[in-house]
């Protein structure tokens, strides 16, 4: 049984590949941005603890910047690998791109594991990381952010590396930073927030009243929780909404007809998201199977757990009220159910778009950060509302104008606008 | 002590007095006499009723208050050859049980020395002219005329007790030859017994009995040593010599009473408690030989007839230590009962530490919590008085019926009553521990042999100890009671089973500890506790030593780290590592935190498991150490909180102990502990701490259950191909896995395939039920990714900590097919509860080159799964469980991984034997 290991590189090249195709790209604009435009190797030596020296291996992967400077995170992980590094790193131009924010893709890492690592030993890395490629990162080249096995006090170590460098303070190099050492407002509430925007988008396209509508969630992390805060603000009621629970180790589904309440649901649930069984039976919420919240009766799903939890075998539980399905998960729906959605005509938000609003705050942070003025919540939760809502609208018109299917009309337009840059600053 | 012993000592003493006054060329006959009479008492049974009256000539001596009585003794004084005098001694009042003569053999000697030797002092005060000791007497003394002190002491001995007196001289000739001055080794080398025997073997032949010497020989070697001594050494030096010597010679009959096998409690009390009034701490009382044989004895009778343990604890263990331990052991008067292993590992700990602290600031600085002892056989005495001799065959029952019938012994145990002279013992015990909560628990004999570590097997119990003195005196009993009862517990009778321990005659002593902590609000609770093992054998980084130790501790009450509790997780540090953690991101950090705290509720007088951040609300900035012991969380990164600034109230305090761990010496000082009793006892330790928030408390030392061969192990080069079915070259750790009859395999390929998600469910609860069906610790687990995955099973199988807790090793599969990059369990959600369970894990990927996997091994021998679990049948094609043996013929799986090499390979082997005797 010997397959040919999975490469998520050549997977990206291949989703390149079918959407140039349809959008008529030239050959060398194809060849640009098949493949990233800059890679950086280099090699990290860390003083350890013990007096001794190792040298570990890093990278940073540019893939694209025609549009801004590169915007992606940086990896801790001892299986790290190029190619993933360079697909994880091409995902970032597209969704970037999606959005309408003018940064680039990129994406980094070191071959290390943190768990074998000093705290001193891991700040030798990232200072080391930093200085090896301080001339090609930076607030107007590339710009940073946490990844796996990385945290705040990664890219603190990070920032003021460079700012020692460059004898300068730029808080704007790296971003996910603690609030009050450049770090933004609104990021607890960004991404479940700028999905209901997008969902009320949608909704007003397709002439659904909001108010009237009703939603199923998957999911009872952070996401799910401020999505059902906006979602019940403006008016729409959540029936039910599905959790893992961390003390019995399945999931279950919570259903209200009266609708869940985003306070109830804030005094229910726990910092795992596990939503107590004793306060839903103080609601009244009744307590189903865990996969019961896909074939309830509603006009909105939203699956924003974990990859993969729409599949060919329970797309077909999907009730036919159901008239739109928003991503808030990465990868929700597996290709097979994809199909069916597209038959059925139910009307997708596709996850890189419509759980931009991470990368969009992430955005802001940055923009924050460059001017040293940072705003309140609301005035970062407001600006999150118009990027999301016009890389909505030129998304959904696009699936409107040609009939595109929603998911290839975000990878189109990312695309193109990608191509345009390149093609207008001449490089193609 | 027994009398007659006592009634020697005084003897002699007395008879030392009276020489140094004899001998005192300032002392005139008059002051002579005075002085005489008041020492002479001294050494009669009852000094206080004798009275004493020298007559010389027409002059009278006598001491204050002399009566002419019935009981009376008599002795004549020689002067010059004739009679001049008497030396009268009476009793005023015959204290004789018996009425008969009230003077003892020894009181007669003593007056008739004393006689005799006042004629010679008398003859040489008259000699001079100086009758009435003027003081140009004392002036034209010469030193040719009298005798030296050491000189009248040696002579008096060798008229009194010429066993003695050779055994002292013995000693001055090897204090002799130790001096080893050149002009006198000849003198010492012919005098010396040990040259002649050997001189004499040399001409008789090894073989044959050597002939008795002349006696008159040893004594003519006995007058030349001292004749050297008394030239070579000053006389005030040999005085001094000669004295220690004496007294050291007079305790021998401690040693001798201490050795007694049936000595009884109050017995060797008492005399232990008589020795330590009697002298001194640093003054040597006891010849070092003497006093070596005095600790084993102690140790044995006391602690333990290990031998290890007793050539430690007689270097650190003093009379003087077991004096003060003494003073706090109950138990019956009579019996010979032991403190028990946990006791005796507690107090080798400490007395190591607070010697070796002396000299080194790292160890110096801890305590030991006031502690009482209750003997061993209090738990004989606690069944002969309510008749329960019964049970003590209940331990032979089948472990079906010991369940059974064991909540009942627990009752029967708790409304029995303990025999007034233990309850005695037990209140003196709780008014010296004072209010404030107790720990009671348990000490048998068993738990100190070593490598048997019984750990929690038997009971230990928290008591709030409040209310009042009677309700406090029953929680205490009902608590003794109840770990007594424990010893019938089918846990530990199971375990004893299993070792082959059920016939030995298990006692179970009793520690009663004051618990570490402080009241806060309602509760009472240490800053944190944990426990500390100074070997290693889990180690979540290579980097990470096995001789580093490592600690398990958590906030509040230690019991959350001793035992495993659902889903809470202690913080594990390994000292020489302290930075290397278990969880690397705040997320991993905030989710695998201790979520609960364990306390003693002083209102309802109970023990509780309560949310920590409701008591961080509740107690807010008194938590002691609170800014040492938390980490505040801000949903994405975690800060070390500004000392004076921490709001529990209003953040998300995490327990990490990074202030603790960064900022203190308390990592290095565990370490040093942990190393230097593992050095001193020779062997791994398992330590119980506690910190009240001012000190470092050591509750517990015993020695360190082992997992078995865990050093780095040679992979040998030698196994046939055929015969390997795995290999690894990615994160191995040291370690071994052996004794391997069934694999239960998961196969990748087929769970992938699995149409639903109850299928893949189901696949998770055909292994738990697995995993209580074979024996435990006698299979693998094999399966793909991330075993034990939490949310999407399609990733790996989802099972939880009590499904697969009987496994002996966890293998996951990483196969890099499908849509999703293989992300396994190592360093993620499951780690920590493998690390907990010392389950060893170990992650294949088959894909990568030079990679062993015998995929058809797995896929094609037969499948037991539809025999032992028929209802999950139709998963054979998933779920594969192997019997090694049978599909080998005879062989079984062995893992072998070598952790600094990186590389790990499972094979078929012979059966290891298992060994008898180990």
């Amino acid at each position: 049984m010997t397959t040919k290991p999975f490469n998520p590189f050549e997977m990206a090249q291949q989703q390149f590949d079918a959407v140039a195709e349809r959008l008529g790209l030239d050959q060398a604009t194809r060849d640009l941005l098949r493949t990233p435009l800059r890679e950086y190797h280099f090699n990290i030596p860390v003083r350890m603890d013990d007096g001794s020296y190792k040298v570990f291996h890093g990278f940073r992967i540019q893939h694209n910047d025609a549009r801004g400077p590169c915007k992606g995170g940086i990896r801790f992980h001892p299986h790290e690998t190029v190619d993933t590094v360079r697909a994880l790193a091409t995902w970032m131009t597209w969704k970037c791109a999606v959005v309408d924010i003018p940064l680039g893709g990129g994406k980094g890492g070191v071959i290390c594991d943190p768990h074998n690592l000093s705290d001193r030993e891991q700040e030798g890395i990232c200072r080391g990381w930093v200085r090896q490629v301080a001339r090609n990162v930076g607030p107007t080249q590339d710009v940073p952010a946490p990844d796996v096995m990385t945290h705040g006090q990664h890219m603190l170590w990070m920032m003021d590396e460079l700012e020692r460098i460059r004898g300068e303070k730029l808080p704007g190099f790296i971003t996910g930073k603690p609030v009050g050492m450049g770090g933004s407002l609104g990021r607890t509430e960004a991404t479940g927030h700028a999905v209901i925007y997008t969902v009320r988008e949608a909704m007003k396209e397709l002439g659904i009243d909001i108010k009237k509508s009703t939603a199923s969630i998957q999911g009872s992390g952070n996401v799910a929780q401020y999505a059902v805060d906006l979602f019940t603000q403006y008016g729409g009621k959540v029936i039910a909404i599905a959790c893992w629970d961390n003390n019995d180790k399945k999931a279950y589904t919570y259903r209200s007809e009266a609708g869940i309440q985003f306070d109830q649901l804030m005094a229910a649930v726990d910092k795992f998201g596990t939503i107590s069984p004793a306060k839903a039976r103080e609601y009244g919420w009744q307590q189903l199977p865990g996969d019961a919240w896909i074939e309830q009766e509603v006009t909105l799903l939203i699956p924003a757990a974990q990859e993969g939890m729409i599949t060919g075998d329970n797309v077909g539980k999907i009730k036919p009220s159901v008239k739109i399905i928003a991503e808030g998960a990465n990868g929700p729906t597996t290709v097979d159910a994809d199909k069916v959605l597209f038959e059925r005509g139910i009307f997708v938000i596709p996850d890189f778009l419509c759980n931009a609003g991470g990368v969009t705050c992430s955005y802001f942070e940055q923009v924050q950060c460059n001017m040293n003025y940072y705003w309140e919540k609301e005035e970062v939760l407001q600006k999150l509302d118009q990027k999301m809502t016009s890389a909505f609208k030129a998304v959904s018109k696009l699936h409107r104008d040609k009939k595109i299917y929603m998911r290839d009309a975000a990878y189109m337009i990312a695309i193109s606008r990608v191509a345009e840059a390149c093609k207008l600053r001449g490089w193609v | 002590m027994t009398a007659k012993s006592r009634g020697q000592e005084r003897q002699l003493q007395c008879l030392f007095q009276i020489a140094a006054i004899l001998v005192n060329p300032e002392f005139s006959t008059q002051q002579v006499f005075d002085r005489v009479i008041k020492a002479l008492p001294l050494g009669l049974r009852h000094p206080e009723a004798g009275r004493v009256r020298i007559t010389l000539g027409e002059r009278v001596y006598e001491s204050e208050g002399f009566e002419e009585t019935p009981w009376n003794l008599r002795a004549h004084l020689v002067v010059h050859g004739k009679l001049a005098g008497k030396l009268d001694v009476v009793y005023l009042e015959n204290r004789s049980q018996y009425g008969e003569n009230p003077f003892l053999l020894d009181e007669r000697k003593l007056v008739e020395i004393t006689a005799q030797k006042l004629g010679p002092a008398i003859e040489s005060r008259e000699k001079e002219g100086r009758p009435a000791g003027s003081p140009e007497a004392a002036a034209s003394a010469t030193p040719s005329d009298h005798k030296p002190e050491w000189r009248t002491i040696l002579d008096l001995i060798q008229e009194t007790d010429g066993a003695l007196y050779k055994r002292l001289v013995r000693r001055l000739m090897n204090h002799l030859t130790k001096l080893n001055l050149p002009a006198i080794q000849t003198i010492i080398t012919r005098l010396d017994p040990a040259v002649y025997a050997e001189r004499e073997r040399e001409s008789w032949g090894s073989n044959q009995p050597l002939p008795k010497r002349d006696i008159a020989v040893l004594d003519t070697a006995f007058d030349e040593v001292i004749r050297v001594a008394s030239i070579t050494i000053q006389e005030s030096e040999l005085a001094r010599l000669i004295k220690q010597w004496m007294k050291q010679d007079k305790l021998g009959f401690f040693a001798m009473a201490i050795e007694r096998r049936d000595i009884s409690l109050i017995e060797i009390s008492d005399i232990v408690n008589r020795f330590c009034r009697d002298t001194r701490e640093e003054e040597h009382a006891l010849s070092h030989s003497d006093d070596m044989n005095v600790r084993v004895a102690l140790t044995r009778r006391f602690l333990t007839d290990s031998l290890p343990f007793i050539r430690v604890a007689k270097e650190y263990l003093t009379v003087y230590d077991f004096g003060r331990i003494l003073s706090r052991v109950a138990g019956p008067g009579q019996g010979n009962g032991r403190l028990g292993g946990k006791a005796a590992g507690l107090i080798l700990a400490a007395h190591i530490l607070g010697r070796l602290g002396q000299d080194n600031p790292l160890l110096a600085n801890f305590k030991v919590p006031h502690t009482w002892y209750i003997a061993s056989d209090g738990m004989l005495d606690f069944v002969h008085y309510n008749s329960l001799e019964d049970l003590q065959s209940f331990k032979f029952s089948s472990i079906s019926e010991v369940r059974h019938n064991y909540p009942y012994i627990e009752q029967v145990f708790k409304h029995s009553s303990f025999s007034l002279e233990m309850l005695n013992q037990l209140k003196v015990a709780l008014d010296d521990l004072g209010e404030g909560p107790l720990i009671v628990r348990s000490s048998s004999l068993l738990e100190d042999s070593l490598g048997t570590a019984f750990s929690g097997k038997y009971r230990s119990l928290f008591l709030a100890n409040t209310g009042s003195k009677q309700e406090r005196l029953e929680a205490l009993t009902d608590a003794v009671a109840e770990v007594y009862a424990s010893i019938f517990g089918p846990d530990p009778i199971q375990y004893r089973a299993e070792r082959g321990l059920l016939d030995f005659m298990e006692e179970m002593g009793v520690i009663i500890q004051r618990v570490v902590g402080r009241r806060i609000g309602k509760y009472f609770f240490p800053a944190f506790a944990g426990v500390a093992f100074s070997t290693n054998e889990f180690r979540w980084s290579p980097r990470i030593k096995r001789e580093d130790g490592i600690l398990r501790m958590v906030a509040g009450l230690g019991t959350r780290a001793v035992d495993r509790i659902g889903d809470d997780f202690p913080v594990l540090v390994s000292p020489g590592h302290p930075d290397l953690r278990v969880n690397v991101t705040p997320e991993q950090v905030f989710h695998y935190a201790q979520r609960y705290i364990d306390v003693i509720n002083l209102e309802t007088g109970r023990f509780e498991s309560a949310s920590i951040e409701r008591i961080f609300r509740e107690v807010g900035d008194d938590f002691p150490l609170l800014e040492r012991i938390v980490s505040l969380y801000d949903g994405s990164s975690l800060r070390r909180p500004m000392p004076g600034l921490v709001d529990p109230r209003g953040s998300d305090l995490v327990v990490t102990f990074a202030g603790l761990i960064e900022s203190t010496d308390f990592v290095p000082q565990m370490r040093e502990i942990m190393r230097t009793l593992q050095a001193t006892i020779g062997m791994p330790v398992d330590l119980e701490f506690a910190h009240d928030g001012e000190s470092l408390h050591l509750l517990q030392c015993r020695p360190q259950s082992r997992l078995g061969d865990e050093g780095p192990v040679t992979i040998p080069h030698w196994i046939p191909e055929k015969r390997k079915l795995f290999s690894a070259k990615k994160y191995v750790t040291n370690g071994q896995v052996g004794g391997v009859r069934y694999i239960v395999y998961v196969d990748p390929e087929a769970y992938s395939k699995l149409p639903s998600h109850d299928d893949m469910v189901q696949v998770a609860d055909a292994i738990s039920r697995l995993n209580g069906i074979l024996p435990r610790r006698s299979f693998v687990l094999m399966g793909p990714g991330r075993w034990g995955s939490r949310g999407d099973i399609t990733l790996g199988v989802g099972v939880t900590y009590s499904g697969i807790n009987n496994t002996q090793m966890l293998i996951e599969i990483a196969r890099r097919k499908g849509s999703y990059v293989p992300d396994l369990s190592f360093g993620t959600h499951f780690f920590q509860d493998l690390v907990e369970a010392k389950i060893r894990y170990l992650a294949l990927f088959p894909d990568e080159d030079g990679i062993i996997f015998n995929e058809g091994f797995f896929r094609e021998v037969s499948n037991m799964l539809p025999v032992l679990l028929p209802e999950y049948g139709h998963l054979q094609h998933v779920i594969r469980v192997i019997d090694v043996e049978q599909a080998s013929g005879g062989l079984e799986l062995q893992v072998m991984m070598d952790g600094i090499k990186e590389q790990a390979l499972g094979f078929l082997a012979e059966k290891s034997t298992p060994n008898v005797f180990s």
